[in-house]
C-alpha cells in the first residue's frame, strides 16, 4: 500500500470500506479482494485536464477522424462514444476509471458557459469533477479592481456560487481581452492596454482568494504562454504571488528562455529552484508527450500563433465580457528541435523538483497530450533506462540544451508516483477526502500489478473502486455510475449583488437574474467543500 | 401567463406562449385515438422496438436536458439521430475550424456586421436589437445586407448587395482575394458588386459576419474569408439558426458521440457520415423503417420525396405543438411547454447555454418525461 499523506509507503495492509468510507474495521463476513503482490494506491486525482465545457465540445466538433478512428460500443453497463485527443464525455468517465483516476478537475470554463460544462459533467460517468472558473480577463471584475479592489473578494466568492464553480483561473491576464479587442496582446506585466495591469489583477484576485480562504489557491496560466524567454514573466508573476498560496498551471510551457522569435531555450533548472524554495507555491507540469494532441486554450492570441505554424484547423471563440478560446490541433514530433525542448524542459522540471507534494503530474489534458499518456510518463519518471533511450532519440540539439544528457540518475519511486498522481494534487486542490487512505477518506482505490513495465503496470489497473463500489475488476468496466460535482462553499457579502448587476448591464447578452445556475439536476448531486476565511 | 401579460415577448414567442394556453391536442393518442400516456408509450416502445432502421429525427425545438434523452433513446435502439438543420456549416468547421463570438462580444465590438444570406429581421425578429444593429441604435457600426432579393434586414441596412444564389462561392473567394491581395481573375469579379463591401471589410478594425441557409462549399468559402480577415482585424462569424435550441442539439451530439452532425449507432457506437446519413437521403432511399420525431415538423419542411416516405412509416412523435407531422403520425405525445411549463438548458445560436424557467405548473408531462418513459420500455 502506498498512502504518502499517511507516511505508508510500500506497506503490506488491510484497508477497509464501508458505505463509500475507508473505515478502521469491517465484519467478517465483509467482500474481499485478494491483493498480495499488487500495489494499492489511493484513485488518481488530475489537477489540470480539459474534459467538458464549450471549448472541449468546440474541440471534439473539429476531430471527426479522430473519433472515427476510436470508437466504444455500447455494454450491458456503459453508452457508446469516441475517443481520440478529445474523447465524448461518457468515453472520458470511462477511460479515466480504467485508468485508475477517480476524480478530474476542468481546468477552464467561462463562468458564462457553466451550464454547459455542468451538463457535461453530468454526462461524464464514474469520476467526479471539479471546474475552475475564468476570472483573469473579466470586465466587471477589472472595473472593480480599479474602483473597489476591496470588494472583489466577495464578486469572487459570487462568481463561484453563481456557477458551481470549485476554484479560480487565470489565463494570460490581461492579455485575451486585448486579443478581442484588437488582434493585440499584453507582454509584460505592466502592461497597460487593458485598462488595468496584469500585475494588478494577479495581485487583487490573489489576495481575494487568499483571504476568502478556497480550498484551492489561484491557479495561474501565465501571461506569454509559449514565448521564448517567457520564464522572466514567470519568475516576475511568483514573485508578484509571494506571500500568497498560488499553483501555476503547465509550468513547461512557461519556463522558456532565449529571445521572443528566436529560438528558446530552457529555463527549467532556474524555475524548478523557485519553487523549491518557496513553499507556498505549487505547480502542474504540462509535460509535452510525442504524437497527436489539441491545443485548447482560453489563451486565444496563443492559438493565433499557433495557426500560423500549423496552416490547418484553427477555432476562435470569444466569451462577452470574459474570456476568449483558441483552439488548434497539432502534433508533438521527436525530431522537430521546440518539441523535444518541449518535451525535455517537462522531464526536467521532474527530475528537478525536490518536493514532488508541489510538482504534480499533468500533460495539460489533451494540449501536451492526452491523459492516456501519463502511464508513458510515469515510465519515464520511473525508469532511467527508458528515459535515456527516449532522449536518444530525440532531437540531439534540443537535448543539448537541457540537463537530461548529464545522465541524470533520479528515479522516481512508487511513493512519489503516488504523490506526483494523486495524494499531491489532492492536497493542492484542498480536497480532504481524497488522495488518501485513512479513516473517514472517499473509498477511491486503484489497485495494481506490480509489474515491472511501469508504463504497462499504470496503463491497466487491475482493480478501481470508487465510493466503495468496484467499478474496474480484472481491468474491465463494471460498473458505470454517475460522479459526483466537487464544488466550493464561499460566502458573500449580498451587497454586492446589485453593484454586480450594475456592472452586468452593458456587458452582456444575459439578464443579471438568469446568469446564476441554480438547476438542482445541473448542480447535483454534489459534495462541497468550505472555504476557511482569513 | 399569456403574452400579452409579458413584455418583450417577439411573434415567436406570442406563438410559443399561445401553444400552452389554446386549445390543447390530448396528451397521447395512437392511431388517432386518445389514449393515456403509458398506453402510448407502450404503443411508440413496440414500434421503436420491431424497428430495424429507426431514425431519429429533429430535436431542435426543445431544451438540451430532453436532447439528451433523445440522444441516449437513439443509442439504445441502433438509430440514425439527426438533428434537423445543420450539417453544412460542420463540414467547413471540420475542414477548416471557424472564428466567433457571443453575441455581447459582436454588439460591443464589430464595427462592421454583415448578414450573408439571412433575414433575421423575420427569422430572429430581436435578433438585432441584441446586437444594437438597428438604425437608430448602431451609431458608426455598419451593417451590410447579402442576398438574393432585398430582405427586411436589408431596409435597415447601410447597404444591400444584390447576388444570386449560384454566386456565393464566386462572391466570396473574390473578396477573400480583394482582402489578401492574392490573385484575382478582375473581368469575372468585376462583374460581381463587391468592391464597396470589400473596401469596408478592409477599413474595419472588427467584423462580424452573420450567416444563414448556405450549403457546404459556401461556408467553406465564408468561414476561409472571416479567417483571412482575422490576421489583420478581429473577424468573427455565426450561424443563425431556424429551431430556437438548434444549436443545442449539436452541442448535446458532440458531447456524447463525439459528431455534431447526423449520426448512425446501428452499429453499436457512433458513425458519422453526414451527407449519407441524412434523413432526407435515407427517407429517400428507404432506408428507414420507423420515425420517432422529437420536437420538429419534418413533413412541413422536408423534400417531398422524403416526406412521403415518411408520411407511410410507422412514426412516433412528441411535441408540444400539434404539427402536420404529429396528425400523421401513430403514435403522438403533445407534451407540456418548455420555457413555460418545464424548466432546462437552451443554447443560444452563440451557444450561450440559457434556463427556461417554467412558471406555470405543468399538467402534463415534458419532452424528456415521454421520452423517459419510451426509454424505459425499450
Amino acid at each position: 500500500m502506498y498512502d504518502p499523506a499517511n507516511g505508508i509507503a510500500g506497506e503490506v495492509r488491510d484497508v477497509c470500506v464501508q458505505d463509500g468510507k475507508i473505515v478502521a474495521d469491517v465484519p467478517r463476513h465483509a467482500r474481499s479482494i485478494d491483493a498480495r503482490g499488487m500495489v494499492v494506491m489511493p484513485g488518481g486525482v488530475d489537477i489540470h485536464a480539459h474534459i467538458a465545457g464549450p471549448k472541449v465540445n468546440a474541440a471534439r466538433k473539429l476531430a471527426p477522424e479522430e473519433h472515427r478512428a476510436d470508437v466504444l460500443e455500447r455494454t450491458a453497463i456503459a453508452r457508446s462514444g469516441s475517443g481520440g485527443t478529445v474523447p465524448s464525455t461518457f468515453a472520458t468517465g470511462y477511460r479515466y476509471a480504467l485508468l485508475g483516476y477517480t476524480t478530474v478537475v476542468e481546468a477552464a470554463t467561462p463562468p458564462l458557459a457553466a451550464r454547459h460544462t455542468l451538463s457535461e459533467i453530468r454526462d461524464t460517468p464514474v469520476i467526479d469533477a471539479a471546474f475552475l472558473v475564468l476570472m483573469g480577463n473579466n470586465l466587471p471584475l477589472f472595473e472593480l479592481i480599479r474602483s473597489e479592489p476591496a470588494r472583489v473578494r466577495d464578486a469572487i466568492a459570487w462568481w463561484l456560487q453563481a456557477t458551481g464553480g470549485y476554484g479560480v483561473k487565470l489565463v494570460n491576464p490581461g492579455g485575451v481581452e486585448m486579443w478581442k479587442r484588437s488582434n493585440a496582446n499584453v507582454t509584460s506585466l505592466d502592461d497597460e492596454g487593458p485598462g488595468v495591469t496584469p500585475r494588478r489583477v494577479i495581485e487583487t484576485i490573489a489576495t481575494a482568494v487568499h483571504e476568502l480562504g478556497l480550498p484551492h489557491p489561484v491557479h495561474v496560466h501565465c501571461n506569454n504562454l509559449g514565448v521564448p524567454g517567457n520564464w522572466r514573466t514567470t519568475l516576475d508573476t511568483l514573485r508578484t504571488l509571494e506571500g500568497r498560496r498560488a499553483h501555476l498551471a503547465h509550468l513547461q510551457f512557461h519556463a522558456y528562455g532565449g529571445r521572443p522569435g528566436g529560438r528558446p531555450r530552457s529555463r527549467a533548472p532556474e524555475l524548478a529552484e523557485h519553487l523549491n524554495a518557496h513553499p507556498e507555491l505549487s505547480a502542474d507540469v504540462g509535460q509535452v508527450m510525442f504524437g497527436p494532441a489539441m491545443t485548447m486554450t482560453a489563451d486565444a492570441p496563443v492559438s493565433a500563433v499557433l495557426r500560423e505554424v500549423t496552416h490547418g484547423r484553427w477555432v476562435n471563440a470569444d466569451t462577452e465580457a470574459e474570456t476568449g478560446c483558441g483552439i488548434v490541433p497539432f502534433t508533438y514530433r521527436e525530431r522537430n528541435y521546440v518539441h523535444a525542448l518541449q518535451w525535455g524542459i517537462g522531464l526536467e522540471l521532474f527530475l528537478l523538483s525536490r518536493d514532488p507534494w508541489r510538482l504534480v503530474l499533468s500533460t495539460d489534458h489533451p494540449n501536451g497530450g492526452s491523459f492516456l499518456s501519463y502511464p508513458r510518463l510515469i515510465r519515464l519518471l520511473m525508469d532511467r533506462e527508458f528515459r535515456n533511450a527516449q532522449i536518444r532519440r530525440v532531437n540531439r540539439k534540443a537535448m543539448k540544451r537541457t540537463v537530461l544528457l548529464d545522465d541524470l540518475d533520479r528515479e522516481y519511486t512508487l511513493e512519489e508516483i503516488a504523490i506526483i498522481t494523486r495524494a499531491g494534487p489532492a492536497r493542492l486542490l484542498g480536497l480532504r477526502n481524497k488522495g488518501h487512505l485513512g479513516v473517514g477518506a472517499d473509498a477511491d482505490i486503484t489497485i495494481y500489478d506490480d509489474r515491472d513495465d511501469r508504463e504497462a503496470m499504470f496503463a491497466a489497473p487491475r482493480h478501481v473502486i470508487k465510493d466503495g463500489r468496484p467499478v474496474v475488476e480484472d481491468g474491465e468496466l463494471r460498473e458505470a455510475g454517475p460522479g459526483r460535482l466537487l464544488r466550493v462553499g464561499a460566502d458573500y457579502d449580498p451587497s454586492i449583488e446589485p453593484t454586480l448587476e450594475k456592472l452586468f448591464e452593458d456587458r452582456y447578452s444575459v439578464q443579471f437574474a438568469s446568469y446564476p445556475v441554480r438547476e438542482p439536476w445541473l448542480l447535483e448531486p454534489a459534495h462541497t467543500v468550505a472555504t476557511e476565511p482569513r | 401567463m399569456t403574452a400579452a401579460g409579458l413584455i418583450r415577448t417577439c411573434p415567436l414567442g406570442d406563438a410559443w406562449f399561445a401553444v400552452s394556453t389554446g386549445d390543447r391536442a390530448p396528451v397521447a393518442t395512437v392511431d388517432g385515438r386518445t389514449v393515456s400516456v403509458d398506453e402510448a408509450a407502450d404503443a411508440a416502445a413496440a414500434i421503436l422496438r420491431q424497428a430495424r432502421a429507426p431514425l431519429v429525427y429533429g430535436l431542435g425545438q426543445t431544451s438540451c436536458e430532453a436532447q439528451r434523452r433523445a440522444v441516449g433513446l437513439g443509442e439504445a435502439i441502433g438509430a440514425v439521430v439527426h438533428p434537423a438543420g445543420g450539417g453544412a456549416a460542420s463540414v467547413a468547421y471540420q475542414a477548416i475550424g471557424s472564428s466567433t463570438a457571443t453575441f455581447g462580444e459582436i454588439r460591443d465590438r464589430a464595427e462592421l456586421v454583415v448578414v450573408w444570406r439571412a433575414d433575421p429581421a423575420v427569422t430572429n425578429p430581436r435578433l438585432l436589437e441584441r446586437l444594437r444593429l438597428e438604425r437608430a441604435t448602431r451609431g458608426q457600426r455598419a451593417l451590410v445586407v447579402v442576398d438574393a432579393q432585398p430582405t427586411a434586414t436589408a431596409e435597415e441596412a447601410d447597404a444591400f448587395v444584390e447576388l444570386d444564389t449560384r454566386h456565393d462561392v464566386e462572391a466570396l473567394w473574390s473578396l477573400r482575394a480583394l482582402v489578401t491581395s492574392g490573385p484575382l481573375d478582375h473581368d469575372r469579379a468585376g462583374a460581381l458588386p463587391l468592391d464597396d463591401l470589400a473596401e469596408r471589410l478592409l477599413a474595419a478594425r472588427h467584423v462580424a459576419v452573420l450567416y444563414g441557409a448556405v450549403d457546404e462549399v459556401s461556408a467553406l468559402a465564408l468561414f476561409s474569408l472571416v479567417r483571412d480577415l482575422s490576421r489583420d482585424r478581429h473577424a468573427v462569424t455565426l450561424g443563425l439558426r431556424r429551431d430556437g435550441n438548434a444549436r443545442g442539439a449539436e452541442d448535446v451530439l458532440a458531447w456524447q458521440t463525439g459528431f455534431p452532425a447526423a449520426v448512425s449507432f446501428a452499429r453499436g457506437y457512433p458513425r458519422s457520415n453526414p451527407g449519407e446519413l441524412s434523413a432526407a437521403a435515407l427517407l429517400e432511399h428507404s432506408e428507414v423503417d420507423a420515425a420517432l420525431v422529437v420536437a420538429s415538423d419534418p413533413l412541413d419542411h422536408l423534400p417531398a420525396a422524403a416526406a412521403d416516405r415518411l408520411r407511410e412509416l410507422p412514426t412516433v412523435v412528441v411535441d408540444t405543438r400539434a404539427t402536420a407531422t404529429s396528425q400523421a403520425a401513430r403514435v403522438a405525445f403533445a407534451t407540456a411547454a418548455d420555457g413555460i411549463e418545464v424548466p432546462g438548458t437552451v443554447h443560444r445560436m452563440d451557444g450561450v447555454p440559457v434556463p427556461l424557467r417554467a412558471p406555470v405548473a405543468a399538467e402534463r408531462p415534458g419532452l424528456e418525461d415521454v421520452l423517459t418513459a419510451i426509454g424505459g420500455r425499450l
